[in-house]
């Protein structure tokens, strides 16, 4: 009894050790970190070893880790909660759980709890006692040009060039992908008459699509060939800093420039065969009015 | 011609329905579980208890939990798992399927555990042992994130959208149950094109959903038609290839019937219609009055220009003609119901051909741009009402002889542009003047000239300012005998005496003052002043703007996931207007 009350104050005493929570998956990054939390951490004896990870199911005699990893349990394994007492949960999906192997690579233990648990040995240490049938093989498709990638928050600051018939009073957005396309989810803060800028911070191995717009689908950018743009693409490197810079040729409903560029999508704006006068409303029209009921 | 306009937005929904570049289909799933979440502001959906997830109609996976980020397009479905299906039987801890790279991860559980990779959904042959990535089981901790979609069954078409049913909706604290709601996801644009006209508050329910189709339901309010019910419906065929179409109102006796479309024929080549119906329609019932507008629009691009063809054609009314009995006696015009619904048979049709180019000059800071247009256009003489474009000469009294039935024009215009030249730290120069002459058939010009200059200077990365002047002429020229026909002397009435001397010769003179704050992305203020001085001068509420204009914006973020944008404008009592009628609040993503 005392030697089970002392294993259980060493083991409240390793759990209660402060450690960061696993970090957030980035946005976009091809494969998540490793929930298994990882060094330092206090040697282990060496007789015991923990570390502690995420649940992904105990069945079969064995306990899942979300590494994919299966652990052998020891038929008198004991089930404790994060403070060390005995429980009547058991490992199941979405828990956490810390896991005591002996020296043979049973587990022996296992605290179960709803948040993560304090790290123990590494990754490294435990993967010998996965169990597996099939040795592990090397897999090519993981050779891919995005490793390295952290997930670390970096600035990214967008600067464009805009035509120069946008009206000085106009506004333009950013519309993104992770915005549901929304026309005017971010506005860009002027600079100089014909550049706006706007600063991010996104998540490194983030991929973003985005178009210019003034607030509407309608005036949407169109590319220096008068064509409807596909969206630009930005993957956000594992920098400080990151910038980008766009040129906007022109906005759909301002295709054709000059001073009243709508003239020639709107036969009611100036001026044009149908309203020859560039002042309506306002002067007499050399248009026949239509007749109107007496 | 109306009929080629037809013929053309017709071949237009043929190009787009028959365009079957989509990408390669991904695989439709359906998720159901005792209680399924979605976290709007993390894109996950996760599912807890009798999980079953059916893969392309064919597989059935069940397990105790699920898991799918809808962004990195792949799920996990967790405990106690089982697949089933053609032939297929399998048993273990965890699947998980990465759809981006076409594999799926398998912890089977026989006499002991391994680790089986699956080319896509090809169960019969797993590549037992290989290397899976990093922790490929992990289900998000989403204690911290915010529910917005309740339900207990879902469609999934991957990167595209997600459809629930039934959904019960978070949205302002309020738990709103529906008996479907699509949420589209995709990460192309097209989706979001829409024909609806503005409105102060506007609610969509996407409630049917399809790879290629999305239906919307809208809960409006606006000031002329008040609360009100619109419906969209979108077709997206190929990225640049959509279509959408609308009624919006729907539940108003003034409809408006909507159609807008894009199709993407070939590299160069792309093809726009609009057309829009306005009726006065009591339920559906046949209209009392019905006119519409259609545009159809090929643009062919070249590597730095483009040629542009348009036609637009206006029907001012498409029923025919109403019986005698609802005839004016003095034979003056007809109408359908009564004399407020009069029958209007204009018709005005309109051409043109555009190239306009763009380049840079060469060892300049400067670009160039070039447009030249030729337009045509036409509208019939009636009998009754001597339509047409407009009457030649101007008269008092027109004979019906003067009027005018089509008028052909050319257009010039001339761009020089600067990019941002910096003048000195920090300061930054730009410039642009350009004119254009647009001549008509008849003894007609229109000239305009349009001149901006301003300077900017930032102060590090916070603060920005610029100043602005931009002066522009307008010349609408009929000739020294005719000047005055068109432009007679006039004072309304007194009130604005220095209109005597406006003859069609207007000069708009602005300047403008901006500053924009941005201390960090989280906030922004920017103020800007804008003073006019115009000949003639701005009249309340007939002619021009304010003479002096404030616009003030300020925006904030209120949480990681959503800024606040308060966007107002002063007009200092220009016609007793003070504070500007909109009043923007938007909370964006």
């Amino acid at each position: 009894m005392t030697l089970r009350r002392a294993f259980c104050a060493v083991l409240a005493l390793t759990l209660v050790a402060a450690t960061p929570a696993p970090s957030p998956t980035p946005a976009s990054s091809p494969a998540p970190a490793s929930s298994l939390t990882p060094s330092p951490s206090p040697a282990p004896s060496a007789a015991l070893v923990r570390f502690a990870g995420q649940v992904l199911d105990e069945q079969g005699g064995f306990i899942f880790f979300t590494t994919g990893d299966g652990f052998r349990l020891n038929p008198d394994v004991r089930y404790v909660d994060a403070a060390g007492n005995e429980t009547s949960e058991r490992p199941r999906t979405r828990l956490y759980a810390q896991a005591t192997f002996d020296a043979s690579g049973s587990v022996v233990q296992i605290a179960v709890g709803t948040h993560p648990f304090p790290p123990g040995a590494a990754y490294e240490q435990v993967r010998q006692y996965a169990v597996v049938t099939t040795p592990k093989q090397p897999n090519p498709q993981f050779s891919h040009p995005r490793e390295g990638i952290e997930g670390k928050p970096v600035a990214v600051t967008f600067t464009v060039e805009v035509p120069p018939n946008t009206p000085l009073t106009d506004t333009v957005y950013l519309s993104t992908d992770k915005s549901l396309w929304v026309a005017n989810a971010v506005r860009m803060d002027r600079i100089d008459a014909l550049h706006y800028r706007y600063t991010v911070k996104l998540n490194s191995g983030t991929d973003l699509y985005y178009l210019y717009t003034r607030g509407t689908w309608t005036t949407v950018e169109r590319g220096r060939d008068g064509l409807e743009e596909r969206p630009h693409h930005l993957f956000v490197q594992n920098l400080d800093t990151e910038t980008r810079s766009d040129q906007v040729y022109y906005w759909a409903d301002l295709m054709t420039s000059g001073p009243n560029p709508e003239a020639t999508f709107n036969p009611a704006v100036l001026p044009t065969p149908f309203n020859p006068n560039p002042f309506p409303s306002t002067f007499p029209t050399p248009k026949p009015p239509v007749p109107t009921p007496h | 011609m109306k009929r080629r306009v037809i013929t053309f937005i017709a071949a237009i929904c043929s190009t787009i329905l028959a365009s079957q570049q989509h990408a390669a289909a991904a695989e439709h799933m359906t998720v159901s579980a005792d209680s399924l979440k979605f976290y709007g502001d993390r894109f996950l959906l996760e599912g807890d208890g009798n999980v079953s997830v059916t893969l392309d109609r064919k597989y059935t996976i069940h397990g105790n939990a699920f898991s799918m980020d809808l962004r990195l397009n792949r799920f996990v479905v967790g405990g106690d798992v089982t697949v089933t299906g053609e032939g297929v039987d399998l048993h273990g801890a965890g699947i998980a399927d990465f759809f981006d790279t076409h594999r799926m991860y398998f912890i089977p559980v026989l006499s002991q555990p391994d680790r089986w990779t699956y080319d896509g959904t090809d169960f019969a042959h797993p590549s037992k042992g290989l290397e899976m990535p990093g922790d490929p089981f992990y289900f998000p901790d989403v204690s911290t994130s915010r529910v917005t979609v309740i339900s207990h069954r879902a469609e999934i078409e991957p990167l595209t959208y997600v459809e629930f049913f039934p959904a019960k909706i978070w949205a302002s604290g309020i738990l709103t149950p529906l008996p479907s709601y699509v949420l589209n996801f995709s990460g192309n644009p097209d989706w979001k094109q829409n024909s609806l006209a503005g409105a102060i508050v506007d609610i969509p329910w996407d409630f049917a959903g399809s790879p290629r189709f999305l239906s919307t339901l809208h809960l409006r309010y606006d000031q002329t038609n008040h609360a009100y019910a619109s419906f969209e419906e979108h077709y997206v065929a190929s990225p640049g290839t959509w279509a959408v179409i609308s009624l919006n109102p729907a539940t108003q006796v003034n409809k408006q019937y909507n159609f807008i479309s894009n199709a993407v024929i070939s590299s160069h080549l792309q093809a726009y219609a609009f057309a829009q119906a306005f009726a006065y329609q009591p339920g559906f019932s046949t209209p009392l009055s019905l006119s519409s507008f259609a545009r159809l629009q090929l643009t062919y691009g070249l590597p730095s220009s483009f040629f542009q063809v348009q036609l637009n054609q206006n029907w001012d009314s498409l029923l025919p003609m109403p019986p005698a009995n609802q005839q004016d006696p003095t034979l003056l015009y007809y109408w359908w119901g009564n004399p407020s619904h009069p029958w209007v048979p204009m018709h005005p049709f309109n051409g043109l051909i555009t190239w306009q180019g763009d380049t840079p000059l060469r060892h300049l800071p400067l670009s160039f741009r070039l447009r030249g247009t030729y337009g045509w256009a036409h509208d019939n003489s009636y009998v009754y009402y001597s339509y047409g474009l407009q009457f030649f000469p101007p008269s008092a009294s027109p004979s019906f002889s003067d009027v005018v039935n089509t008028i052909s024009y050319t257009t010039v215009d001339a761009l020089v542009y600067s990019h941002a030249i910096r003048v000195a730290k920090n300061y930054y120069f730009t410039f642009s003047e350009e004119g254009s002459r647009q001549t008509y058939s008849l003894p007609h010009r229109t000239d305009q000239v349009q001149s901006t200059a301003t300077i900017s200077r930032t102060y590090g990365t916070k603060l920005a300012t610029f100043a602005g002047y931009q002066v522009t002429n307008i010349a609408d020229d009929y000739g020294p005998s005719l000047q005055r026909l068109y432009y007679p002397e006039t004072t309304f009435g007194g009130t604005y005496p220095g209109y005597a001397a406006f003859d069609g010769f207007a000069t708009f003179r602005s300047v403008y003052g901006q500053a924009v704050y941005t201390p960090n992305p989280n906030f922004s203020l920017s103020f800007m002043l804008k003073s006019n001085n115009n000949f003639p001068a701005s009249m309340p509420g007939i002619f021009g703007t304010p003479p002096t204009q404030l616009f003030g914006d300020v925006r904030f973020r209120i949480s990681p996931h959503a800024m606040v944008d308060v966007a107002r404008t002063y007009s200092f009592n220009f016609g007793g207007l003070t504070w500007g009628p909109s009043f923007t609040v938007q909370v964006l993503p």
